[in-house]
């Protein structure tokens, strides 16, 4: 259902609704003041006719009393000469002039009805109308008398009897002569009743009516019992109020407002304890009540309507078109457009809405663009590394988390042999199998360490694989792991060419010394055992040349050797406690003789204190010393070599100081490399310098044994200065001995040889 | 002159360190694999063996072994021989500890220089201290 319409019914149901309720309270207060007021008159009325009543009755009791001081009549009852015509007509003017009365009865003390209006009572005896003899005997009694409404049994209608005692004023004693008797005729208070307006009941004390007006009501009520009535009890009972008395309750079968007063009497007349029950029918009460609200739920239509109508159009500007424009537009958005914004037409909550609305689609569109922007650089990043991992040399795949293979490079398919489209990896698993590779565990231990793990090497079909598994992090916390990727490196050749290696150099080392020391061996030979018949010097220096051509090739061969060997880290390096001092001194002992030959000299500067022994492989150390010390002399031609010793915060270092031709700077870049004198022309180096490694080998084994070795300083014709370093060896407790050296092994044994034999 | 045995299966070697001794003025014997080293020397009596590490068939450190083992044979000093190749100059140096005297690296020395040592070796009688022969 549409907004505006559901709006709409809701305020036509509620003015509806609240007119009525508006309607039916106007009413109800309207009735109750009216019952208010209207009880009040009406009440106010009851009283005052009972009022009149009770006074109209008062006056009856006066004019009775009246009566019997009427001297005609006394006269008469005290047979004091008036005639019974005259005393007649007095009493037929009396009974119009006074009352008026139904009847006038004048009775004599012995209660004879001596004159009356009406013919036939004269002379009858009192006790032949019993209702008047109550009241001739009341009167004689309390000399007045009034009685309840009765039915007259001389007239036949409804009447009060007054009756007074008669005494004779003339006489002294004043004796009572007789009584006068009125019945009072009852029609004259039936009028004061047909005055009211509404209807009236006049109740006797014991609950039947003895008058009724005409107003609403033609029903004959008179002499019937409302005892029984609840309210009627009240009434006689001396209540006066007014209340609502259902149609039941009614008199005239309606619904009333009645009001009720009991009878109070006036002055000497005390009344008879009567009740006065006025009723007005409460449509006729309460017409205006109902008038009220009905007018005003009649006013009230068109304003609703109107209201409705107003309040409809209203919102529909102010609110649903700015919705509607806002779900459109979101529709536009969604769509794709995101260019689109609503218009803010208004600073109210609809338009703080619009405006929040456009502020999030800018901010949606400018998402959008650099997630846009994003992408295309994730793509970029993809196609890079697509092309990448295709073209790797290397086997690559990816197992993700969930076991599915996402990545798998040509090379990987190359390794795996079979031309299988799609790698499984359940297939993978099984592939791996044989080669003792357990790709879940490897996955899993991947995983758990978070860090790669290589297996070095696996036998796989007839190839050599180096497996290398390393975990997938995501970038930001590091404790996601997305997959785990595997890279298979054939290392088959690499791993033949190693083989081969070996191989040549088990058989180099071999097959090339040999026949290189058999001529070095030979060519010595000759130059010692046949001196003499080497007399030739040309057949010398030949000699010579042969015997020093093989020493060349013999150190190349060894050189080579060393190098391959401190590459592969075959070569292991003992820890010895070596004593550099002595170490320099045996270097300097063998160089010695090349240097004298060129007059240089070669010193060690003695070391200024006691200098603690290195923890090094001695061997080797003097390998590296010869080196050194022996290019030293090699390319100086004049002054010499000197070495110093200097042990500073745990490290030896030794200094190896000649004053040769030098180096340039940017031969002195090419130290420590590999072949030295790759830098120079092919044709113009200088070959009798050997074969170059010597540095580089010496810096594998200066490192091998944990130091360091480098150009302190060199200039062209200046010299230069190599310096290298070697550790302290730790001071072991007093009286423990450390490691043994070849040299006290050696003891040992011979000591031990020496005590077995000796 | 005091016997050699040179236990060296490469003719190239035997010949020249038999050459050395000859011309130095000792007597040489020479056997081409271990097997053979062994019967010459419990037959032969030599003053010294020198004993090349890399022979087929029985090594030189099974050789020593054996004569190690003999006691006809175990007082003759023995130097052996290398040539660096894989494994055997950690060979050589362990059979220092096997009762071997010196070793040496062929390629290393002039074939006067392992006379020498031999010399000195003998002149000092047995069971001493190797001479350390001086590189030249």
């Amino acid at each position: 259902m549409k907004l505006s319409v559901k709006v709409t019914l809701l305020i036509l149901v509620t003015a509806a609704i609240t007119s009525l309720v508006a309607g039916i309270l106007v009413f109800n207060s309207t009735r109750v003041a009216l019952q208010q007021s209207i009880g009040d008159q009406q009440r106010e009325l009851a009283r005052q006719t009972m009022d009149k009543i009770d006074r109209l009755l008062y006056e009856r009791y006066l004019d009775i009393l009246e009566i019997a001081e009427e001297e005609d009549l006394i006269r008469f009852l005290s047979l004091d000469g008036t005639d019974l015509a005259s005393v007649k007509q007095k009493m037929d003017k009396l009974r119009i002039v006074s009352g008026p009365w139904d009847v006038l009865s004048l009775v004599d003390e012995d209660g004879i009805a001596m004159a009356t209006t009406y013919d036939e009572g004269v002379g009858k005896p009192i006790e032949e109308k019993p209702q008047d003899r109550i009241a001739y005997k009341s009167a004689l009694e309390t000399n007045v008398y009034f009685s309840d409404l009765v039915v007259s049994e001389e007239t036949g209608k409804p009447t009060i009897i007054f009756s007074a005692s008669m005494r004779n004023k003339f006489d002294v004693d004043r004796p009572v002569v007789g009584v006068i008797i009125g019945h009072y005729s009852w029609p004259v208070v039936l009028e004061i009743l047909e005055d009211v307006s509404a209807h009236a009941v006049l109740l006797n004390s014991k609950g039947v009516v003895i008058g009724h007006n005409t107003s609403y009501s033609d029903a004959d009520l008179f002499f019937k019992n409302f005892s029984g009535e609840d309210f009627v009890q009240e009434v006689l009972i001396g209540e006066f109020g007014s209340e609502i008395l259902s149609p039941g309750q009614s008199f005239i079968e309606e619904e009333v407002l009645a009001s009720y007063t009991s009878q109070l009497g006036h002055l000497d007349y005390a009344g008879s304890g009567w009740g006065l029950v006025l009723e007005v029918p409460t449509s006729i009460a309460f017409a205006p009540a109902t008038q009220t609200g009905v007018n005003l739920v009649l006013l009230l239509i068109p304003i609703i309507v109107l209201a409705s109508f107003t309040a409809l159009v209203l919102i529909t500007r102010v609110v649903i078109r700015p919705i509607d424009s806002l779900t459109r537009t979101s529709q536009a958005i969604a769509a794709g457009d995101l260019n689109r914004r609503v218009q803010v037409t208004s600073k109210d909550e609809i338009g703080q809405l619009a405006m929040a609305f456009n502020e999030m689609t800018t901010q949606l569109q400018q998402s959008y663009e650099s997630l846009e922007e994003k992408v295309k650089e994730l793509q970029a990043e993809h196609a890079r590394l697509k092309a990448s991992i295709d073209n790797l040399p290397l086997g690559y795949f990816i197992i993700e988390a969930s076991h599915n293979i996402v990545v798998l490079n040509p090379a990987m398919r190359e390794i795996l042999g079979s031309r299988e489209k799609k790698w499984t990896f359940q297939a993978l698993q099984k592939r791996f199998q044989p080669s003792g590779i357990d790709l879940r565990q490897l996955c899993a231990h991947c995983r758990g360490e978070k860090k790669p793990f290589i297996v070095k090497e696996v036998a796989f079909d007839d190839k050599f694989l180096r497996i290398f598994s390393v975990p997938i992090l995501m970038d930001q916390d590091h404790e996601e792991i997305i997959g785990t990727a595997i890279l298979a490196e054939d290392i088959t050749e690499a791993k033949l060419l190693e083989r081969l290696k070996e191989e040549f150099f088990a058989v180099a080392s071999h097959e090339l010394r040999t026949p290189l020391t058999a001529i070095r061996g030979n060519a010595s030979l000759l130059q010692y055992h046949y001196a003499e018949k080497l007399e030739d010097e040309d057949m010398r220096e030949m000699i010579s040349d042969i015997h020093d051509a093989s020493i060349r090739l013999i150190e190349i061969v060894n050189d080579f050797l060393d190098v391959s060997r401190l590459e592969q880290g075959r070569i292991t390096f003992k820890k010895e406690l070596v004593d550099l001092k002595t170490l320099i001194r045996d270097t300097i002992q063998e160089v010695k003789g090349t240097a004298a030959d060129k007059s240089l000299y070669l010193k060690l500067e003695e070391p200024e204190g006691k200098m603690p022994k290195a923890l090094a492989d001695k061997d080797r150390t003097k390998q590296v010393l010869i080196n050194l010390i022996g290019n030293a002399v090699k390319f100086t031609e004049k002054g010499g070599v000197r070495i110093e010793i200097r042990s500073h915060d745990k490290i030896l270092r030794v200094w190896v100081h000649d004053t040769g031709i030098g180096m340039s700077k940017k031969n002195q870049k090419l130290l420590f490399r590999k072949f030295q004198h790759a830098g120079e022309k092919i044709l113009t180096r200088d070959v009798t310098r050997g074969t170059g490694m010597g540095l580089y080998i010496c810096k594998l084994l200066v490192e091998g044994m944990g130091g360091k070795i480098y150009l302190e300083r060199s200039a062209m014709n200046k010299g230069s200065s190599f310096v290298f370093s070697l550790p302290v060896a730790p001071t072991v407790g007093a009286g423990q001995t450390s490691m043994p050296d070849e040299s006290t092994r050696r003891k040992a044994n011979q000591e031990k040889e020496i005590s077995s034999t000796g | 002159m005091a016997k050699i045995l040179i236990v060296e299966d490469d003719p190239l070697m035997q010949r020249m360190y038999q050459k050395a001794f000859t011309l130095a003025g000792y007597e040489v014997e020479v056997a081409g694999d271990g097997r053979e080293g062994l019967e010459k020397a419990t037959r032969g009596g030599p003053a010294l063996i020198l004993l090349d590490i890399m022979m087929p068939k029985m090594n030189g450190m099974e050789v020593l072994k054996e004569l190690r083992a003999n006691a006809e044979t175990q007082s003759i000093p023995v130097v052996m021989l290398t040539n660096i190749t894989s494994g055997s100059l950690e060979a050589a140096k362990h059979a220092l500890t096997k009762g071997a005297l010196e070793y040496i690296v062929k390629s290393d020395y002039e074939p006067q220089e392992v006379v020498q040592m031999v010399r000195k070796i003998l002149e000092s009688g047995p069971r001493d201290k190797a001479p350390h022969v001086d590189k030249e």
